[in-house]
Order: C-alpha cells, then structure tokens, then sequence
C-alpha cells in the first residue's frame, strides 16, 4: 500500500519531467529563441495572465457571496448569547430587543377560535399573550440563529419554516431542505505560510448551524396547547 | 600580457543574455506546465462536508498551491537540463571559463524562476476567474490578504522556485560528475521515502524537510534559510565542476 501511495506521485514527476525535457529539448533543436517565436508565444502568455489578473480584480468581487465573516472568538460570541435568548425564553423570559437570532419570515393569520392547538414536532415554539387590542389574528414570527460555515455567515441561504393554520390548528413543518455548496479560494502555501489572519479570512474547517424557534403573539384569552413555551 | 583584457563581468554579462535567449524553450514547458496544474487545481485541494435534515452544505477549497508545486517541479527540472553537456559546450562559444559558466548559469536560473513565480501568481488569478464561471452551482469566498502578504508570498514563492532549481542544479551536476547518480539519487531518495514507510509505518522524512522551511513564519528568516541552502548548493555545484574539469 505505502509503495502505491509513492507510486502515483513518482509516475506524475517522472511525466512532468518528461513533458518539460521534451519541451526544452525540441525547442533547441527547432531553434526556438527569444527573438523569434518564441517572444510571441511568451508574450502572448505573459498578456493573457495579466488580462486575467485585472478581469479578475473587477469580476470577481461581484461573483463572491457577500456574506459577513467572522473571528473563532465572535462566532463564540454569537453561539453564547444565542444559547443565552433561547435558554431564558425557556424560562419563560424573552428579550424583544435581543440581537442574537434574525427575523426569518413572519405570518399574520386571521384567528378567531377559542383555542389554539399547536402542532411542531422539530422546533421550538415560545407564546405570549397580547392585549385584546390584536384580536382577531395571530402573529407568527420564526426567529433563526445564524448558520456560520468556515466562519462565514450564509443564514441568508438557508429556508424558513412551513407555517399553516387550519381552523384551530396550527403545523409548523420543517422547512424545504437547503443544499449550499461553497467554494473557497485559499492563498497557497507560500502566502498563507507569512499571513497572520489579520489581513482577511483564514479558513477553519468548522461549520455552526444557529437555534431557531417560533415566536407566537396570541390574543387574550385563546388557550394554547401543545409543546409551547409561555414567556413573558 | 594580452592584447585586449577580458573583464569576468562581461562575459558573464554576454553569457547570461545568451542563455536567457537560447534557453527560451524551457518556458514553453513552463507555459504547458502551468497549464496543466490549473487543470488539476480545479478538483480542490480538500473537500468538507455536513449537514442536517434540514440544511447540507459541500465545501471545496481551491488554492494556487498545486500551480506552484508544478513550477517549483519545472523549476528543478530546468536546474538539472541547464548542467547537461550539450548546454554547457554551449559555453564555450564565449571566451569563458568556470566561474563565469557558473555565475551566468544562476543569473539564468535567478531570471527563469522569477519569470516562473511571477506566472504562478497571475496563472492563480487565471485559475479563479475560469472557476467562477465554469463552477456555477458554487458560491464563492475568497481569502484576503493585505497588500504585506501578497507581497510576501510573491517573494517566498519565487524563493521556494529557486530553491528548488538550485536543488535541480545540484543533481544536474551530480549526475554528470558520475553517470551512476541518474540511479543512485531515485533509488536513494524514493528507497528512503519507501524504507521508512515500511519500517515506521509513515513516511516523514520529507515532510520533516518541508517544515525547515514551510513552518518559518519570520520572512526575513525564511529568505535567510532559502538564500543560505541554496549558496550550499550552488557552492557544492561549483566544487564538482571544478573536480570534472580535473578529471576532463
């Protein structure tokens, strides 16, 4: 096994070295130099490379996902005070100011029953009681922690809940299976070899999926059942 | 006594611009080579991948590594082909003696590699453009680097080319002291690599090697260990030289 693990690499020098002597070696014989064709080929080459060093100067840019990155400290940040909302409201207490989770998607459904039976097997669902000021309708909103991977920030990529009222009966589904692939272009080995991490994001092979929870605003006066949370 | 007095400079000067002309065909294969690694860069250098029931993701990690190891692979070869008989008789159309062979011959392979690194950067650049749009299904990040760190890269990358052809240039010179080398150095090196997999179950001997340069994060350190074994080995290069024109 190990002789094969060399062997691959072997084979690959030994066909570069063959191409280059080959390369080299006809060139002399065909008399190839600086002044003739070769000028053109180089400086051909040498055009084409910086052409596509200045397209990619202006194209690239607008063709990376825009997403925000973070430090490995931030991200613990962001996961601690994530983990802070979600236990509190889990008491029973929830901070309307809180930062930690992003309004997904949000629903205003009218609602006039009694009772209102909850049914969301996968996530977690907090109550509160309004005024009879709101009568009438039920707000939904789903809140998401944020989905970081190789410290950047694609919560933006990922789906909402399916939310459906019917009758007395409210379903919260799982949301529609996202399937994200990323590409990151990384510096070689000889420019991440003198980068501190300072200067832009380094990679770090981690990936954080953030909580989530639905948030109910119910009139006064409907009873709630099901697996839900009173705060406030 | 002479009638006109030939000053080394010059001809090291004539030498060099000759060599740098002749030589030429060397970048085509530099040309194809890179060429190549982009190809080979677009399978990524590493692949993660996760998920939920709800959400997965595929990352691929693109780098211009595999692009500089290919021209640090041309970079050697070039240091072995530039010592082989045919090239150095090509001295001798010059008024020229040892040194001045040797002197025009880094000059040569100081130019070549900086050329080379310079490519390898651009053709990194060439690399993400054609991946951007040939990978559509991908969403794309990019690692930034401050100005400084381009910079350094740049240099180190050219350092590690020329290490690498110094190292060729040594071989090169080996193996025409004694035919016998065009064995022994393989069968040395591989049979060590192999050897050691066997007996300790990893092979790390060139790893250990790398990381004498690889894990220097000082620049100023680092260009000091590249400048200083590359000397070495353009020095025992010139001490064989000098033992063949004993032996000739």
């Amino acid at each position: 096994m190990i002789i094969v693990t060399f062997l691959i690499p072997i084979i690959l020098i030994a066909g570069i070295m063959s191409v280059v002597m080959l390369l080299f070696k006809s060139g002399q014989r065909r008399g190839f130099n600086l002044g003739g064709k070769m000028k053109w080929i180089l400086g051909g080459y040498t055009v084409i490379l910086l052409i596509a060093a200045m397209l990619s100067a202006v194209i690239l840019p607008a063709k990376l996902t825009s997403g925000k990155t973070y430090s490995t400290e931030q991200i613990e940040q962001i996961q601690d005070e994530e983990t802070r909302v979600f236990d509190e409201a889990m008491n029973g207490k929830y901070d309307p100011g809180q930062t930690a989770f992003n309004k997904k998607k949000s629903w205003s459904l009218p609602f006039s029953e009694r009772t209102l039976t909850v049914s969301a097997p996968s996530i977690s669902v907090f109550v509160e009681h309004t005024d009879h000021s709101k009568d009438g309708s039920i707000e939904a909103v789903y809140y998401t922690g944020k989905f970081i991977i190789e410290r950047i920030d694609v919560t933006d990529k990922s789906n909402p809940i399916e939310l459906s009222l019917a009758g007395s009966d409210l379903s919260v589904n799982n949301p529609i299976p996202t399937e994200v692939n990323m590409g990151l272009f990384q510096a070689g080995f000889a420019f991440s070899q003198f980068s501190d991490g300072t200067g832009g994001m380094s990679f770090d092979s981690e990936a954080t999926f953030g909580l989530g929870f639905v948030y109910l605003k119910v009139p006064a006066g409907v009873e709630v059942k099901g697996d839900v949370t009173y705060v406030n | 006594m002479y009638l006109a007095e030939v000053k080394l400079s010059n001809i090291v000067k004539k030498q060099y611009s000759y060599k740098l002309k002749s030589y030429s065909s060397g970048f085509t294969s530099l040309i194809f080579i890179q060429m190549i690694a982009i190809l080979f860069s677009f399978n990524g250098s590493s692949m993660m991948g996760g998920g939920s029931e709800t959400f997965s993701y595929d990352v691929k990690y693109f780098t211009g590594s595999m692009i500089l190891v290919f021209t640090m692979l041309w970079a050697f070869i070039v240091g072995i082909l530039i010592t082989t008989k045919a090239y150095r008789n090509d001295d001798y159309s010059f008024v020229t003696n040892q040194a001045a062979s040797q002197y025009s011959n880094i000059l040569f392979l100081l130019s070549a590699c900086a050329f080379a690194g310079v490519t390898a950067f651009l053709s990194t650049h060439l690399f993400q453009l054609i991946a951007v749009f040939v990978l559509k299904d991908h969403s794309f990040m990019m690692q930034q680097l401050t100005v400084g760190e381009m910079l350094k890269g740049l240099c180190a990358s050219y350092l590690y080319i020329f290490l690498l052809a110094s190292i060729g240039y040594f071989a090169g010179m080996l193996i025409q002291f004694n035919r016998a080398f065009v064995f022994i150095l393989p069968v040395v090196i591989f049979g060590l690599l192999i050897l050691e997999g066997v007996v300790t179950g990893e092979s790390t001997m060139l790893f250990k090697t790398g990381i004498f340069f690889g894990d220097e994060t000082s620049f100023v350190l680092f260009a000091i260990k590249v400048i200083g074994v590359s000397s070495l080995f353009y020095a025992a290069a010139s001490f064989l030289l000098r033992q063949m024109e004993v032996k000739a």
